[in-house]
């Protein structure tokens, strides 16, 4: 079980570390279209911070069994612009981008996250099933030898 | 490949069933069918409707699950209480193709059909009797090493 939590704070760390890069890639390549100046050193650190309080909410979402699950992801999207519009004004990212920049830039990290998300899961299902399936081919074939 | 040979012997001397696997080699086949036979002398102690002890085999629970602190066993059309936790079921029934699928459920993998993905990176799973549990996406990748453990 310990070795169970450990590996789930993995993930969530993995999670949060890959979130933040693909965040900062993303406003660097906005920075670079637009022809803004370099960030800050500290902005990292905030981006990293925005995306650990995004993935705490996320868990905290997930554990709540809404009736339509599109509800969810929605709750989610606008948890999600809200920390980024609450904390773009506090570390004042909008002075060099527009609120709508930072905003597109964090829904597009979660549409991404969320893209391969769902390959990961699709690709994981296949694999237990075919697992499952050479499973069972071995079990008939036993049937079959007695 | 050559046809495994089952002979049933009555011998009235024996006060219990005893019963002989014999093999040229040991093999991932004659583990499984030690644990199949093994399996079905293992029960766990449950309690009815009525309250009643009764002994469940191993072999015919399909899961554990924990609901508002109390334990059920679910076998294919029937559900009782269990006496222990969650977590002593998941240690000692290990070796019998049980795994925790999410916080509150314990699966006997033999009775997996197929898994289906779902929303927000769970996955539902198909058992024998049609049922359908939820995975939960931090159990995932422990269920599909320990399938191919078992293969």
């Amino acid at each position: 079980m310990r070795k169970h939590t450990f590996q789930i704070i993995k993930r969530f760390i993995v999670n949060v570390l890959a979130t933040t890069a693909l965040s900062i890639f993303l406003m660097c390549l906005v920075a670079i279209i637009r022809d803004f100046t370099l960030m800050g050193i500290f902005v990292p650190f905030e981006i990293l911070l925005v995306n650990l309080l995004a993935h705490i909410g996320f868990v905290i979402f997930d554990k709540i069994n809404m009736k339509y699950k599109i509800l969810n992801y929605i709750v989610m999207l606008i948890y999600l612009v809200g920390i980024i519009v609450g904390f773009g004004y506090l570390f004042k990212w909008f002075v060099v981008n527009e609120i709508w920049v930072v905003c597109v830039v964090g829904v597009a990290v979660f549409i991404i996250a969320l893209v391969i998300d769902i390959i990961k899961i699709n690709r994981d299902a296949s694999e237990i099933n075919s697992s499952l399936q050479e499973l069972q081919k071995r079990k008939n074939q036993d049937n079959k030898s007695e | 490949m050559t046809v495994m040979k089952v002979t049933l012997k009555e011998n009235k001397t024996k006060s219990d069933v005893e019963i002989l696997i014999e093999y040229p080699e040991m093999s991932e086949t004659v583990t499984r069918i030690e644990r199949a036979v093994r399996s079905v002398d293992n029960a766990v102690r449950c309690l009815d409707d009525d309250g009643n002890i009764c002994l469940i085999r191993v072999s015919d629970i399909f899961y554990f699950e924990s609901v508002e602190k109390q334990i059920f066993v679910y076998t294919k059309d029937k559900v009782y209480r269990a006496e222990l936790q969650l977590y002593q079921y998941a240690e000692t029934l290990y070796s019998f193709g049980f795994e925790q699928i999410s916080k509150s459920c314990i699966l006997n993998l033999n009775t997996l059909l197929s898994v289906k993905p779902i929303f927000n990176s769970k996955m539902e799973a198909l058992l024998e009797n049609g049922e359908k549990v939820l995975i939960s996406r931090n159990f995932i990748s422990v269920i599909k090493r320990r399938l191919e453990k078992m293969l």
